[in-house]
């Protein structure tokens, strides 16, 4: 009998052993799962044209790009897209894309030229509900499909902007290529809850409000075997349980805020930061005659107002930049100009000169909740306090982007409305600028004839340098006419434990958070 | 007993027409629907198709009615925000929040019957002072500090019971417990006071007189009395824990009604936060029925009447 149990005793040890040796050579392939925790999750909504782009990242797991990018500089990339080359012709009027062949959607249908043109043709939709769909579709004059992997479009004009935009970091979900075969089939009702694309992940569990589950495909023409079975994408609005749930192994990565870098890495957590990358700036709703912001010293009394070196040091520990331009450094063509010092006299002085008494002025102050970005609440709180100094009250709304877009595209915000916006860098803001200060732009915040003609120069640019040119004309009446008030550049701030490779990059693009390089092996 | 239930029953019927009503009208004074259902780029054929598809376009009180068939069926229309189905989004939170309810619900009950007891029967002494304390303490912390704290303390310290989620049994432990404490000190005191006055009454008096065992006074003529007040905060108790739960359920990332129900309104999203009062209503009502009820079984009188 004792020799039998020790018998048992034996095997068992040995069938542990066996097991561990294996189990990390099966892991080093692909990893079990990962969590990622993040403050907001958009709207939720899984169709690429289905709201604004901010905070979808979950969309870079089930989508490929026409055009991808590369996971470490996040540059065009011909292995990563859907298209292996491109080519511009001559008079700079039409693009050739040559598509990669054998790639399947999650739904078994073969990716063809047909989806290419489907899904950029529904950017144009009246279902669209992206910033850039105007922008991409007001440039195309036709689409031609010659073959099943070969795509021609031509431009009305030659356009630099075009091709930038065909690549989620310049746009956002606008390139994500959705099958025509599965959408004609199930129709639009069922292909926003259960979309398919050719990404390397399919949508397995999705809780609204609360979290969506990816399982990874087998195979997948850039990422290979992903590096992970299984990706959680968590909504945790709180940051206190964000970063505890960090803390017990609970989440593997999630955005934290400038202010905990240092208790995380204590806790012997990775810190993944960029030194620049997104501009958080104020904006004023100046498309009603009657605004009080028409009046010009108000808006230099509202910025001179702001002590931005103090906003800076206290609420982002330093680690941002004061910035003076609607393009972050990052933009084709940047350019610097003077940044207005905080100044409560002059400002106080200019108020008066602007027919505004102390205490007469509440302002409607727009807020609202962004990956990367947990300070937000804290500055809105800030500037309010800076605006009261000087006499001007504010009434803060914090609320969620994709609720209170739809009261800003409408010109229905509260007056005198005032916006509190982090914008995603990205190398190409002029689609931003399309939208935002454009007078026709879906979310134009102001009508002013320079601005317009400087952007439609812009949209036209068919070179580098004619877009750059153009770029700097718009950028320098944003500012000489303080219709926007950047105030600074600080990049997004993951942190994450040893599952995520050290040399995560948190990414620059429109979509915030680069997966692409989480999820490559 | 079967009159009572009836009667009851009525009510809560009488109660939840009027507050659909109620809520009806809300829904009309905070705008159109339309508005907040159709995409940014609709144009006026979307909006006539629309109003005539969800029955805009008729009279108010058929469009009541409608309302009316329509939730009778479950549908409280689609959030503004996700596009989804309320009565799905409800359904799939009703679950978390119902299971973190009960679960602090019997924490209070369990914990504070014996300990409300214990102190009344000890009046004066060291363990109804000691009671005493802690229940003032478990009522005055916030709720979203204590979760905070132990959170720090059970998860990240000595990192035995995760940090909220709802995964398995050990992440009920520390949200229900936040909530329990609350409820536990509510119970003591409730007890203890309601004891006290039951024990200095006549009919226990004369039970004693009579020569009753101290346990038998206690446990079936003092408790039993004591239990009405018990009873009602307990069914309030529950009702808000699972309606109205947001500090707890945010804090813990919860999935459940109460973070829903701050997320809709922080994000006016007014579809999804007007089924949620009307669920929120619902639960209440059918709490209190639950309560009436339990009430006939402890007090004969009230079955009599």
């Amino acid at each position: 009998m004792s020799l039998t149990w020790k018998a048992l005793m034996a095997a068992a040890v040995i069938a542990v052993a066996a097991a561990t040796t294996v189990v990390p050579h099966a892991s080093a392939q692909q990893q079990a799962s990962l969590v990622v925790a993040l403050s907001t999750l958009g709207n939720e909504s899984l169709d690429p044209i289905g709201g604004p782009s901010f905070n979808k990242q979950y969309l870079q797991l089930l989508f490929d790009p026409l055009i991808g990018s590369d996971p470490k500089d996040e540059g065009p990339s011909k292995q990563t897209g859907l298209a292996t080359d491109w080519r511009v012709s001559p008079d700079g009027k039409t693009v050739t894309f040559e598509l990669r062949e054998g790639v399947k959607f999650s739904s078994g249908d073969d990716f063809t030229s047909e989806d290419v043109k489907f899904s950029l043709e529904r950017l144009g939709s009246k279902e669209n509900l992206t910033p850039f769909g105007a922008t991409i579709t007001s440039a195309i004059e036709k689409i031609e499909t010659p073959a099943k992997n070969r795509v021609v479009v031509t431009l009305k004009s030659p356009s630099f902007a075009f091709l930038q935009l065909m690549n989620f970091v310049a746009s956002g979900t606008e390139p994500l290529i959705v099958s025509k075969a599965y959408f004609d089939k199930v129709g639009a009702d069922k292909f926003k809850t259960e979309p398919v694309g050719t990404g390397p992940y399919r949508l397995v569990e999705r809780r609204a409000g609360s979290q969506m589950v990816f399982e990874a495909k087998d195979k997948h023409f850039a990422a290979g075997t992903p590096r992970f079975k299984r990706v959680t994408l968590r909504l945790i609005p709180e940051e206190t349980t964000r970063i505890a749930q960090l803390r017990t192994g609970q989440v593997d990565l999630a955005d934290v805020s400038r202010e905990t870098i240092e208790q995380l890495k204590g806790a012997g957590m990775q810190i993944f930061t960029k030194p620049a990358g997104d501009v958080l700036m104020v904006y004023f709703q100046l498309h009603n005659k009657s605004s009080r912001f028409q009046n010009e010293k108000l808006r230099e009394a509202l910025s001179l107002a702001i002590n931005r070196e103090e906003l800076n040091k206290f609420l982002f520990k330093g680690v941002g930049q004061l910035s003076s331009t609607f393009g972050a450094k990052s933009s084709i063509g940047y350019q610097a100009f003077s940044i207005d010092r905080y100044d409560p006299t002059r400002a106080r002085a200019l108020l008066q000169e602007a027919g505004v008494k102390p205490g007469e002025l509440t302002l409607q102050f727009q807020a609202f909740s962004f990956n990367g970005w947990p300070e937000t609440r804290e500055t809105a709180n800030a500037l309010a306090s800076y605006w009261e100094q000087i006499g001007v009250k504010s009434q803060i709304i914090f609320r969620d982007y994709a609720t209170y877009r739809a009261e800003w595209r409408d010109k229905k915000l509260p007056e005198p409305a005032v916006i509190l916006h982090p914008m995603p860098g990205t190398p190409l803001p002029s689609a931003l600028m399309n939208a935002i200060v454009k007078c026709t732009g879906i979310l134009s915040i102001a009508c002013d004839p320079k601005v317009d003609s400087a952007l439609e120069k812009l949209s036209t640019a068919g070179s580098e340098s004619d877009y750059v040119s153009a770029y700097r004309g718009v950028e320098k009446t944003l500012h000489d006419n303080r219709y926007v008030l950047p105030l600074l550049e600080a990049g997004t701030v993951m942190a994450g434990n040893k599952k995520v490779r050290p040399d995560y990059s948190v990414g620059t693009g429109y979509l915030g958070i680069n997966l692409q390089q989480v999820y490559t092996q | 007993m079967i009159g009572l239930i009836a009667d009851r029953l009525l009510q809560a019927a009488l109660a939840l027409l009027l507050l659909s009503m109620a809520v009806f009208l809300l829904t009309r004074a905070t705008g159109s629907p339309l508005d907040l259902l159709l995409g940014q780029n609709a144009t006026q054929e979307d909006y006539a198709r629309l109003e005539k598809e969800l029955g805009l376009d008729k009279p108010l009180a058929v469009q009541y009615g409608i309302y009316l068939v329509r939730i009778v069926q479950g549908d409280l229309g689609r959030s503004a925000r996700s596009g989804d189905s309320v009565s799905a989004l409800i359904l799939d939170r009703a679950p978390a929040s119902a299971y973190l309810a009960l679960v602090a619900t019997l924490i209070a009950f369990v914990g504070g019957v014996p300990l409300g007891v214990l102190a009344a029967v000890t009046r004066g002494r060291i363990w109804d002072t000691a009671i005493t304390a802690a229940t003032v303490v478990c009522q005055a912390a916030p709720s979203f500090w204590l979760g905070i704290l132990l959170i720090d303390l059970f998860a990240v310290r000595l990192n035995i019971l995760p940090a909220g989620e709802f995964e398995d049994w050990r992440s009920i432990v520390l949200p229900a417990l936040t909530l329990g404490l609350f409820g536990l000190g509510g119970v003591v005191r409730l007890v203890r006071t309601s004891m006290l006055e039951v024990l200095d009454s006549e009919f226990v008096k004369l039970a004693r007189a009579k020569g009753v065992a101290e346990r038998d006074v206690v446990m079936r003529h003092a408790l039993r009395n004591a239990m009405l007040s018990v009873v009602t905060y307990i069914g309030i108790y529950f009702s808000i824990l699972v309606t109205l739960n947001a500090v707890v359920e945010v804090v813990f990332n919860w999935p459940g009604i109460g973070r829903m129900m701050f997320d809709a309104i922080v994000f006016r999203d007014f579809p999804l936060a007007q089924g949620m009062v009307l669920f929120a209503a619902s639960v209440t009502i059918v709490v209190n029925l639950f309560v009436d009820i339990a009430y006939s079984f402890l007090d004969p009188r009230i079955r009599r009447q």
